[in-house]
């Protein structure tokens, strides 16, 4: 792991933040390609298993550190809970959409399937990175 | 209220698993358990908000998201839902409780735990059959971990052998689900019920795939033979609380599947017939197998764990005749032996956790030393064996009454062949406690100190029995309005 | 003939095989995975329609595939990836444990 070779480097410093992006682009457009919260999810948790797998994990650790990931995991459940209970508040069911529509085609035209895709695709980006964290750093 | 009542019975127990994990960052001691201990209270009302309507026999419809079946996922609370979530929500309080008094349980077990009663309720009150798949998956996930939570080796072996033969019943089961997806177009049981006698007429054979299948699933699930050797191993490896879920709960809602199976398929009596046979032979290997292994075995928890094998085979064959008493009888008996089992763990783990040994023959005279938890063991067993006027009376009652109804000699024969031979095994338990001479502790031994939640819960359990044997009519009026979702 | 259902099907017949034929523990999990896999497609290509476009709603699509499977699908391939990730987990201390990946030479060892 110390010899990495610095093309592997180099390319990877470069590329993370543009898989972290398409990552993004995944989930949010769920509703418009193929895409999603559980899609996006894992190309955002394996950009961070890409950096921890070519830099080291002590490294990735400092930026991305396991208890903020690990709360982002847990506020990330709570958030979509409550998001099924603001339906109960308006007087409808639970995890019903409220949101008014947009026009066909856009972002905005999901209601609430967008918010629930961001939630998830956090929930499950954290959680993929978490668990390899845990493995890499078992010690026999 | 009571309009949200189905969906808020699951979802807080879900929400609050994920708020022990945020207690970390409050400055109360015992966060989890509060938290642990409010949420299944706040289930278990409104749970109880919802038994007006129920008694009553409507049946309350529940459309998540305000999307209308088959487009969307339907929750529906009849007598059957009903009662086992009644179940689960007293039994998993108590579990609870006992693990309240426990220390060294952290964060990461209480949400384990209130993550796998979600998954139960979820089952029980669910009327997606995808949906179903989706909630086992979360309580077996969760039962795998809880039940290597002492990082012992033989749990780790115990729980990987569990994961490896579950999950591919599960997969099975999702083979099922496609299959019946291709030929009715939707996943909700109702649609599907109305679609199964039809296809029945044309194409018997995809029907017996699918019941092949799926009896492969839940009898994995509920310990049904040639499919329970994960039983003994997990059960006696793990935490004591957590072997109680497994043996008092989680048995119980693969029956809970299977009985709903039957409901998908009840519009070929002719089929049903020669399914319910199965059920009833492989219930009587079952109960042999339990009966005879039980006997055999040296250490307290494996014994139970065959024990519960044993009970669970009493059940299948109560449920598998059909009848209307074979039903009553199965379901009393599910109730009581949830109680009586998750009790018997409880006594055992207290026992191990004080004398640190794990085998009978090493427990001699326990009862000089902890006189109210032998009587409490007592009374379980008498219960489980049977006697009145402990609860388990009337439910092996029910099930001898309903195997001569249908005067099948050789049945009967081998229930109370079964019925001997449970109380041939806790008899020996029995004796080895109350024997002259005292067990000796190991010198180096200290024990750990038991508070006084885990007697509590104990004592409730024992209590709980005596209660429902002398007033059996409480748990009947539960009972009839499942029996009546069964045959109509 | 070719269709996704029977390859589906003969997946999951060869992750069934992996499972019972196998004795080392790693390949016991990647037959579990094969048959969850095999699931998936055969569950996925009963869903298909033939001449059918992609399931997302744009103006001026008339034949789309049907989208349930997918939806569904997507939510048992996550469970798959939960379940393979534990049981790696548990496959890593039992091999600190025992020092060996062979199931009957784990099991004998009781």
């Amino acid at each position: 792991m110390d010899r990495t070779s610095s093309i592997l480097k180099i390319f990877t410093r470069k590329l993370f933040s543009f898989i972290l992006l398409y990552g993004c682009y995944l989930i949010s457009h769920g509703h418009l390609s193929p895409g999603g919260g559980f899609q996006g999810g894992v190309v955002f948790g394996s950009a961070i298993i890409l950096l921890g797998l070519v830099e080291g994990v002590k490294l990735t650790e400092k930026r991305f550190r396991e208890d903020s990931l690990s709360l982002t995991k847990n506020v990330g459940m709570l958030v979509f809970i409550f998001l099924g209970f603001v339906g109960i508040f308006l007087g409808y069911y639970f995890l019903s959409d409220f949101l008014p529509r947009g026009e066909v085609g856009t972002v905005p035209s999901a209601g609430l399937i967008l918010l629930l895709n961001l939630t998830i695709g956090f929930m499950v980006g954290t959680g993929i990175a978490v668990i390899f964290y845990r493995i890499v750093r078992h010690k026999a | 209220m009571t309009f949200h009542a189905p969906i808020l019975v699951i979802v807080v127990p879900l929400l609050s698993a994920f708020l022990t994990h945020l207690t970390k960052y409050t400055r109360l001691k015992r966060g989890a358990e509060i938290v642990a201990l409010t949420s299944m209270i706040v289930s278990l009302f409104f749970l109880l908000s919802m038994s007006g309507p129920v008694f009553s026999g409507e049946v309350l419809n529940y459309d998540l998201g305000g999307w209308p079946p088959p487009a969307g996922i339907s929750l529906t609370v009849d007598g059957l839902s009903f009662f086992f979530s009644l179940l689960a929500v007293g039994v998993g309080l108590l579990i609870i409780v006992y693990s309240l008094g426990i220390y060294v349980y952290a964060r990461r077990y209480y949400s384990l735990l209130l993550i796998a009663l979600s998954g139960i309720l979820g089952i029980v009150l669910t009327r997606d059959i995808f949906n179903m798949y989706v909630f086992f998956e979360i309580l077996a996930v969760a039962s795998y971990i809880l039940v290597t939570y002492k990082h012992k080796t033989r749990a780790i072996k115990a729980s990987f052998k569990y994961l490896i033969m579950s999950e591919s019943a599960w997969v099975l089961f999702l083979l099922a689900v496609a299959v019946l997806y291709g030929l009715t177009g939707s996943l909700n049981m109702d649609d599907i019920a109305a679609q199964t006698p039809i296809i029945y007429q044309t194409n018997p054979q995809v029907i017996y795939l699918v019941f092949a299948l799926m009896m492969i699933a839940f009898g994995i699930k509920c310990g049904m033979f040639p499919l329970h050797t994960w039983i003994p191993e997990a059960h006696s490896q793990a935490p004591t609380p957590v072997s109680g879920l497994l043996s008092g709960l989680i048995l119980k809602v693969g029956l809970y599947a299977m009985l709903r199976v039957f409901f998908l398929f009840f519009g070929a009596p002719l089929f049903l017939r020669g399914a319910g046979s199965i059920i009833v032979y492989l219930g009587l290997i079952t109960l042999i197998v339990g009966a005879c292994l039980a006997l055999a075995q040296e250490e307290l928890k494996k014994l139970l764990a065959f024990s519960s094998i044993n009970q669970i085979g009493f059940i299948l064959i109560a449920i598998g005749l059909g009848t209307r008493l074979g039903f009553e009888g199965g379901l009393f008996h599910i109730f009581n032996h949830a109680l009586i089992k998750t009790g018997l763990f409880f006594c055992a783990g207290i026992i191990i956790s004080q004398t640190g040994f794990w085998k009978i023959g090493q427990m001699k005279g326990v009862w000089r030393k902890m006189p109210g938890l032998t009587a409490a063991f007592c009374v379980l067993s008498l219960a489980v064996i049977g006697i009145p006027p402990f609860n388990g009376f009337f439910s092996k009652m029910f099930i001898v009454e309903a195997v001569l109804l249908e005067q099948n000699y050789f049945l009967l024969f081998f229930v109370f062949f079964g019925i001997i031979m449970t109380a041939a095994y806790f008899f020996r338990v029995i004796q080895t406690f109350f024997a002259q001479e005292d067990f000796k502790q190991k010198p180096d031994f200290v024990p750990q100190p038991v508070g006084p939640f885990e007697h509590l819960s104990t004592y409730v359990f024992a209590a709980f029995c005596l209660l429902v044997g002398l007033f059996p009519g409480m748990v009947l009026s539960l009972i009839h309005p499942a029996v009546k979702v069964l045959l109509p | 003939m070719i269709n996704g259902v029977s390859i589906g099907i003969i997946v999951v017949l060869i992750g069934i095989y992996g499972i019972l034929t196998k004795r080392n523990l790693i390949k016991m999990v990647m037959a579990l995975y094969i048959m969850n896999s095999g699931v998936i497609l055969l569950f996925i290509s009963i869903g298909y329609v033939a001449g059918g476009e992609a399931a997302i709603f744009e103006s001026g699509k008339k034949l789309m595939v049907d989208p349930l499977p997918q939806a569904v699908m997507l939510t048992s391939l996550v469970i798959g990836l939960g379940i393979t990730a534990l049981a790696l987990a548990l496959v890593i201390k039992i091999y600190d444990e025992y020092g060996t990946l062979n199931a009957s030479r784990i099991l004998e060892d009781k």
